[in-house]
């Protein structure tokens, strides 16, 4: 979707953390937390939620296993482990400290009005 | 978000293997859930559900989600795998660690087979794989003449060679080479040493490399040029490594050469030539062709093939035989390939060498698996557990394997350790048997194979007790009742013994049967007597000698006055071609007879040579002193001649005289000898050669041509002083001649060297094979005795007498021991047909062979079941019923 902001390098993983420090749930409940979340302004792409998810699983940032959703429908859990819980603090500390500084900078006003 | 789930594993009977059925169903929730939402929302359902598809990415997204999910599945499998295995391995270390009574002795066994298999593996990938040192070794052939349908000789004869050279247009290039020992000289050293006339471009036929200087032109050879190649080791240990060459003083029987050329060690050919001379060639007919004295090589040209060489070279030989009726040796050529040639014999010896050796290595697997069998059941309880807990059974017999597979690669890398430490000794002793065993060397192809065969050998001995020792009953082995586990009455124990006896008895009736070939071929009369016999090669290679035959009759007598006066002599005499040489075959004519050319061996001896080799005169008389230059030619001939061409008439007075090139120096015309005694017969080739008709000639009448005669002296006792006093006696008649010492004894067992090597081997093979056997039958009735522990003593309890129950334990092993000696037997019948080829005078099928084996083995496997069978029988019966439950 042309209007939705697209994500830079390295944030999906943060913000899936995020989301499933929240509650441990499925993909597809991450991706619905996240459009919520976000306001559909992030555009995030199932299919690279889901590498995302698998990758994670596999560095042992979250674990998974099989379960039933309200509706009686099999679906993959995820959620976090200790080392995931580590990596979220850490990420989360870096990438707020990257926001001010840029912020910052961006606030100093300009010589020219627009 | 969903807060409820429950603990559950993929299911579902979908297709397609498990990794994408997972990825699948996550994705298909994920659509499912999305699509519910949008329809929740208002949209129609197919529309909803392609916007939910369309949200998610197009196809090749899933693509990579399913890839990456392989990708994982295969990492985590390997991980766990390896896991496991070092688990396991871990494992096998404790319990080599507590067991080490097991450890050591399956170590051991290991060890040795292993070992000896890789021993073998060198010599025979070194033998039959790597034979010739020469580029492109495929293309090299050795050219046989053929005499008629079936005979053919590996010599041909110079004038049929130089025919086959020039019409050939399937060869390359192809050289003649003779070789022979010669009296060799440098500055004041006279020796013998092996040499080798060649004619035509040998070193370039063969691409034989020049650390010094370069071989003799064709011209060069074609004139007969005073030249000579030397072999790096005669040119570094006695020449002095002189450079530069033409400084070398060589003098080759009598002649001057010129060192133009050093070959480097083990790149000759033949390999212990250490001297190569020119020889020119020449065309030659009539009874020139019949004289095969050389051997030929050849290369094959780019292309050809050796069928397409020996079409052309018998078509050329036939041609040859029209225009030459004499010609005896051209009823075709045989071209053959020359790695073939030079192996010879030694490829049998190595293949039933080979074959006894991985005979002995499936015995010492199928003892150890039988040892792992007991202890397998010794250890159910464990197994067991493991199963009652989850483990899957594949797991458990992976883990029992690896315990086998981790001894045998410990047990086998001693081995091989072993092999490299010994593979130079074993070298030196089977140098006989292996051409260039010097070279034979230890390398990584060696050792591989040494590791695969431990990995086998763990693979094959652990495969049996690892499945039966799986396959226990979990509920009894836990209650810990002991001999409720054995899976059976211990059958897979008895067929493993069973098995092991079975092999055992087929190596034994091998080795039995070439055993008692050897020896009644060893056995046969000679015909004459090599013990005390002490031989002296003289080669008389000064001018003198050359030019006047008086100077080479007095020689010879004074000699044969000076050993003969020495204290200890017996009897001296002097032959020039005396049993066991190489050579004398030539063609005689007897007088009235039809045939101008006979085939028969023809010898140059004195007087007393019968006497000094103990070979008996069956009528008339000895060569003696009314015997002289002047006097009437007389000959001797053996009782083979008479009986072939005088059987009807006495032979004494009949003439014959030697067409060949010995009597023909002699003024032209072969000289008429007439026949004064009649000898008895001598296998002059060895054992297996039936004799052949030989006549003698007296050397003061007709002396040898090539001044080469070997000094034969019998001696009263068998002192080895006596050997430098005749070398001493010898070089006072003239100090420049050189002189080589040997003994009648050491020919005659150079004859029989490989085979008695082989023997030797299969001997150690068939004792270490009855060894296990013992070691096997002792371990399977300890522990069938162990079981049936309780039931001794229930019976002895009920009054049986312990003589019956020893009877009864036995009884058990008595069945076992003749199932596989049974087995053995059969198999050796059906195996023995492969050697036929080799045995001698026994049949394959000797049943004093068999029934000497089977005997022997039943004895041995009886007696080792005698131990534990009265140990059952003394237990006591109390305790025996207490000790349980």
């Amino acid at each position: 979707m042309a209007r939705t902001l697209p994500l830079l390098k390295g944030t999906l993983d943060l913000l899936i953390l995020k989301a499933l420090s929240i509650e441990p749930t499925h993909g597809y409940g991450v991706a619905s937390w996240l459009e919520a979340r976000s306001g559909g302004e992030l555009g995030v792409e199932d299919s690279a939620l889901y590498q995302s998810l698998h990758r994670m699983e596999e560095r042992g940032w979250v674990e998974a296993e099989w379960g039933v959703t309200e509706n009686g429908r099999r679906a993959r859990y995820y959620g976090l482990t200790a080392n995931g819980r580590a990596h979220l603090a850490a990420e989360a500390d870096t990438w707020e400290r990257y926001a001010a500084s840029v912020a910052g900078i961006l606030a100093v006003p300009s010589t020219r009005a627009d | 978000m969903a807060p409820y789930r429950k603990r559950l594993g993929p299911g579902g009977v979908q297709p397609g293997d498990p990794v994408t059925r997972e990825v699948d169903e996550e994705i298909d929730a994920h659509l499912a859930m999305r699509t519910e939402e949008l329809v929740a929302s208002g949209m129609d359902g197919a529309a909803a559900r392609a916007e939910a598809s369309r949200r998610f990415g197009e196809a090749a997204a899933r693509r990579r989600l399913l890839a990456g999910a392989r990708r994982r599945d295969r990492r985590r499998h390997w991980r766990e795998g390896w896991e496991q295995l070092r688990a396991d391995v871990r494992l096998a270390l404790r319990h080599a660690r507590r067991a080490p009574g097991f450890t050591a002795v399956a170590l051991a066994i290991f060890a040795s087979g292993v070992g000896l298999t890789t021993s073998m593996f060198t010599v025979a990938d070194h033998v039959l794989l790597r034979p010739l040192p020469h580029p492109d070794p495929q293309e090299l052939v050795a050219l046989w003449s053929v005499q008629e349908e079936g005979t053919s000789f590996s010599r041909v004869s110079m004038a049929n060679w130089v025919d086959w050279k020039e019409g050939s247009s399937t060869l390359e290039g192809t050289a003649l080479h003779a070789v022979r020992r010669s009296a060799v000289a440098t500055g004041d050293d006279a020796f013998y040493v092996t040499t080798a006339q060649v004619a035509g471009p040998f070193f370039g036929t063969l691409v034989i490399p020049f650390l010094v200087g370069r071989g003799f032109t064709e011209e060069e050879a074609q004139n007969d040029a005073s030249l000579a190649v030397v072999s790096e080791g005669l040119w570094r240990r006695t020449l002095g490594g002189v450079t530069p060459l033409r400084d070398i003083d060589l003098v080759v029987t009598g002649r001057r050469r010129e060192v133009v050329g050093v070959v480097p060690e083990a790149e000759g050919f033949p390999l212990d030539v250490e001297v190569w001379e020119p020889h020119p060639y020449r065309p030659g007919s009539g009874g020139m062709r019949n004289n095969i004295n050389y051997e030929a090589v050849a290369r094959l040209r780019d292309g050809a093939s050796l069928e397409q060489a020996r079409v052309e070279l018998s078509g050329i030989a036939r041609g040859i035989r029209e225009s030459d009726p004499e010609a005896l040796y051209s009823w075709g050529v045989d071209v053959k390939p020359l790695r073939d040639v030079v192996v010879g014999e030694a490829r049998t010896y190595l293949v039933l060498l080979s074959a006894a050796v991985a005979f002995l290595l499936l015995v010492a697997c199928v003892n150890l698996a039988g040892l792992g069998l007991a202890r397998a059941r010794r250890r159910a309880q464990e197994s067991a557990v493991h199963l009652a807990l989850g483990a899957g059974r594949g797991r458990l017999v992976r883990r029992a394997v690896t315990e086998h597979v981790v001894l045998a690669l410990a047990g086998g890398a001693a081995g091989v350790a072993i092999a490299w430490l010994t593979t130079g000794a074993l070298m030196s002793r089977v140098a006989a048997l292996v051409p260039r065993a010097q070279e034979v060397e230890f390398d990584l192809r060696v050792a591989a194979f040494g590791a695969a065969a431990a990995l086998a050998s763990g693979l094959l001995a652990g495969i049996v007790p690892a499945l039966t020792g799986s396959r226990g009953a979990p509920a009894a082995a836990l209650s810990g009742v002991r001999g409720a586990v054995s899976g059976g009455r211990g059958l897979p124990g008895a067929v493993m013994v069973g098995t092991e006896i079975a092999l055992a008895v087929a190596l034994l009736v091998a080795g039995g049967l070439l055993v008692r070939s050897f020896q009644a071929v060893v056995s046969r009369d000679l015909g004459y007597q090599a013990e005390n016999v002490i031989t002296a090669d003289v080669t008389l290679t000064s001018a003198p000698y050359r030019e006047s035959m008086d100077a080479r009759v007095a020689y010879w007598h004074q000699v044969l006055e000076r050993v003969g006066a020495l204290p200890g002599i017996v009897d001296v005499g002097i032959g020039n071609w005396i049993p066991t040489s190489d050579g004398g075959s030539g063609f005689i004519e007897v007088a009235g007879g039809d045939e101008p050319n006979i085939g028969a061996g023809y010898r140059v001896v004195s007087d007393r040579y019968f006497d000094a080799l103990g070979i008996p005169l069956l009528s008339g008389r000895r060569f003696d002193a009314t015997d002289g230059a002047g006097t009437e030619r007389v000959a001797i001939v053996n009782e083979s001649m008479a009986d072939r061409y005088w059987r009807d008439v006495d032979p004494l007075g009949q003439r014959v005289r030697a067409t060949s090139m010995e009597s023909w120096m002699h003024g032209g015309t072969a000289p008429w000898l007439t026949v004064v005694g009649v000898v008895g017969d001598v296998r002059h080739y060895g054992f297996e050669h039936a004799p052949a008709p030989e006549m003698y000639a007296l050397h003061r009448q007709i002396p040898s041509w090539t001044g080469a005669m070997t000094v034969v002296a019998k001696v009263s006792t068998a002192a080895p002083r006596l050997g430098d006093a005749i070398r001493e006696a010898i070089r006072d008649a003239d100090p420049s001649l050189a002189v080589e010492l040997g003994s009648m004894e050491a020919r005659v067992a150079r004859l029989t060297a490989e085979r008695r090597m082989v023997l030797a081997g299969i001997g150690t093979f068939g004792a270490a094979a009855l060894l296990l056997v013992c070691l096997g039958v002792y371990g399977l009735m300890s522990f069938a005795a162990g079981q049936r522990t309780r039931e001794m003593a229930v019976r002895a309890a009920l009054g049986a007498e312990r003589e019956r129950l020893v009877r009864l334990m036995l009884g058990g092993a008595l069945r076992v021991v003749a199932a596989g000696v049974a087995g053995g037997l059969l198999a050796a019948y059906v195996f023995s047909r492969l050697l036929t080829g080799l045995l001698v005078e026994v049949r394959a099928s000797d049943p004093l062979t068999y029934g000497a084996a089977a005997a022997l083995l039943a004895a041995v496997a009886l007696l080792a079941a005698l131990a534990p069978s009265l140990r059952a029988a003394r237990g006591n019966p109390v305790e025996a019923l207490r000790s349980d439950g």
